[in-house]
């Protein structure tokens, strides 16, 4: 296996909290800025990065028709309509979590790797059974995606065990969706109480503002790192340059809501 | 021709000599007496106990017999056995105990060393997952489990002493110790002290916020907090050291 190219999981335990589209913006920031990425959805029978990405149409073969011999990888790879840089592996939607099994993902990764490129982003599936195994089997990285409420931190929480035991240890944390009004009114947990509880090994990578934007663009299958003018747009584009060793400082996010004399202080400064 | 149980203390946990010739069935009672006698449900729980069979030769199911009397009846943890006997020692290991063919004679310092130190690592074998650090003086003590970092949801500690937690133990994470519990950190999942009865055991954490707590047979409720997600720590309770023991037939919580 080449030890250059990146290999990374992002995971989060709970489902819906934005594993897919984490996935997606963050390959499609890492292209946009000239990496060679790949991506494999790894959500055997419950196919999603596709969609997110907006690629569903030009499916012929999958993860499991490369597993199984009816494929070559390279036939089953789709470049993104975009960015020649980025790629997508399928799943399956017709199989379940048992059409593969951890050797034959290494052994994808390991192809893959031969193929160039820098960053392999795997899109774990939500739960921590086979496919879970199956997607951190062949990682030398992962990331976990947490929104800020308790069910998902303690899912959270015990993902970071399971990744420990299987040697990725000081994964990264994204934290999702995170509301700054509702965290101001204590109403959210906070990133840092969020922090806390997960401890000093696990460091952030970025922190993701709630936002609208990303609803529709994923049903358009346009990722919002492409959108210019949206925050959580900037904020996964920062987290891609954090992920290529940049040090980015980490969005201030109550700048959303200024009040009445920020925005009275923004319309001098624009005038 | 009425041979007579030993059971004493000594640096490795409890040491019990078994008499040479009475009818196993009297043994086992005499050393259930003795035991009770000690005052042993209390207070050698949790220790590891070696017995010490001498010439005298014990079956299988004769040993498993002992064994699990003074498991289930005194919650000790059987370590080795000492049997000059070659098919006793291998009835022991069958029963996952270390086993010797002899006890050297305590009287010579040099010899007792050895043998202490191979009770030790018989000890050790016997459940390696534990790492445990250098006995001090006797009793549950010397049985403590450190755990190095946090607990994490989903994870699941068991030990038979106490428990000493270097770092947090997260909400979903579960710690069950016969002993006390001592956690460095923030205590946020479930803790049972004393889980096989022990009512002294105690509960001791940096800052004490589980939902539940659990010390021998009782059981307490955090009250039901009001701000439910601010509960880190920007806007936690206080995060000052508690204690939870039972007094007066109920856990307590104070200051440490």
């Amino acid at each position: 296996m080449a030890d250059t190219g990146r290999v990374i999981v992002i995971t989060s335990g709970k489902g819906g909290v934005g594993k897919t589209t984490t996935t997606a913006n963050v390959g499609m920031a890492l292209a946009q800025m000239g990496e060679k990425v790949a991506m494999i959805d790894a959500d055997i029978g419950l196919r999603n990065l596709d969609l997110a990405l907006g690629l569903e149409n030009r499916i012929v073969y999958d993860m499991v028709d490369v597993v199984e011999g009816r494929a070559k990888l390279r036939s089953a790879l789709i470049k993104d309509k975009r960015n020649q840089n980025l790629v997508l592996l399928p799943a399956a939607q017709t199989r379940d979590k048992s059409a593969v099994n951890p050797e034959q993902m290494k052994q994808v990764v390991a192809e893959l790797q031969e193929e160039g490129y820098t960053f392999v982003l795997i899109d774990c599936p939500a739960g921590i059974e086979q496919g879970f195994r199956n997607a951190t089997a062949g990682a030398n990285e992962a990331i976990v995606v947490t929104n800020p409420e308790m069910s998902s931190v303690r899912d959270a929480d015990r993902i970071v065990g399971l990744l420990e035991a299987q040697d990725l240890r000081n994964p990264r944390l994204i934290v999702n969706r995170i509301r700054p009004r509702m965290v101001k009114v204590q109403e959210m947990l906070a990133v840092e109480d969020v922090q806390e509880v997960l401890g000093n090994a696990v460091k952030l990578l970025g922190v993701v503002p709630d936002d609208e934007a990303i609803i529709t663009s994923t049903n358009r299958g346009e990722p919002v790192s492409l959108l210019e003018t949206s925050q959580s747009g900037l904020a996964y584009r920062n987290i891609a340059r954090r992920l290529r060793g940049e040090e980015v400082p980490f969005l201030d996010l109550d700048e959303k809501d200024p009040g009445f004399f920020g925005r009275l202080k923004k319309l001098f400064a624009a005038g | 021709m009425v041979g007579e149980v030993v059971v004493k203390g000594w640096r490795n946990g409890l040491l019990i000599l078994l008499p040479p010739e009475d009818p196993w069935e009297q043994v086992v009672d005499q050393v259930h007496n003795k035991l009770d006698e000690a005052k042993a449900r209390s207070f050698w729980r949790g220790a590891q106990t070696t017995f010490d069979c001498g010439m005298r030769a014990v079956s299988l199911p004769e040993m498993e017999a002992l064994l699990d009397r003074v498991k289930r009846g005194f919650g000790l943890v059987p370590v080795a056995v000492v049997a000059a006997d070659a098919a006793t020692r291998e009835a022991g290991e069958k029963l996952a105990l270390v086993s010797y063919p002899e006890m050297p004679v305590i009287k010579k310092p040099a010899a007792r060393d050895e043998r202490e130190e191979a009770v030790q690592s018989a000890s050790q074998q016997a459940a390696p997952q534990q790492p445990r650090p250098a006995a001090a003086a006797g009793g549950p003590a010397s049985n403590a489990l450190y755990v190095p970092g946090t607990v994490r949801s989903g994870q699941r500690i068991v030990h038979d002493g106490h428990v000493v937690v270097v770092g947090d133990v997260n909400a979903g994470a579960e710690v069950f110790a016969e002993g006390d519990i001592l956690v460095f950190g923030s205590l946020r999942g479930l803790a049972h002290a004393g889980c096989s009865g022990d009512e002294t055991a105690r509960i001791v954490a940096g800052s004490l916020q589980p939902p539940q707590l659990r010390i021998a047979g009782k059981i307490a409720r955090s009250p039901e907090a009001a701000g439910q997600p601010g509960r880190g720590a920007s806007s936690g309770p206080q995060r000052s050291p508690e204690v939870a023991r039972i007094e007066g037939g109920e856990i307590q919580v104070s200051p440490l």
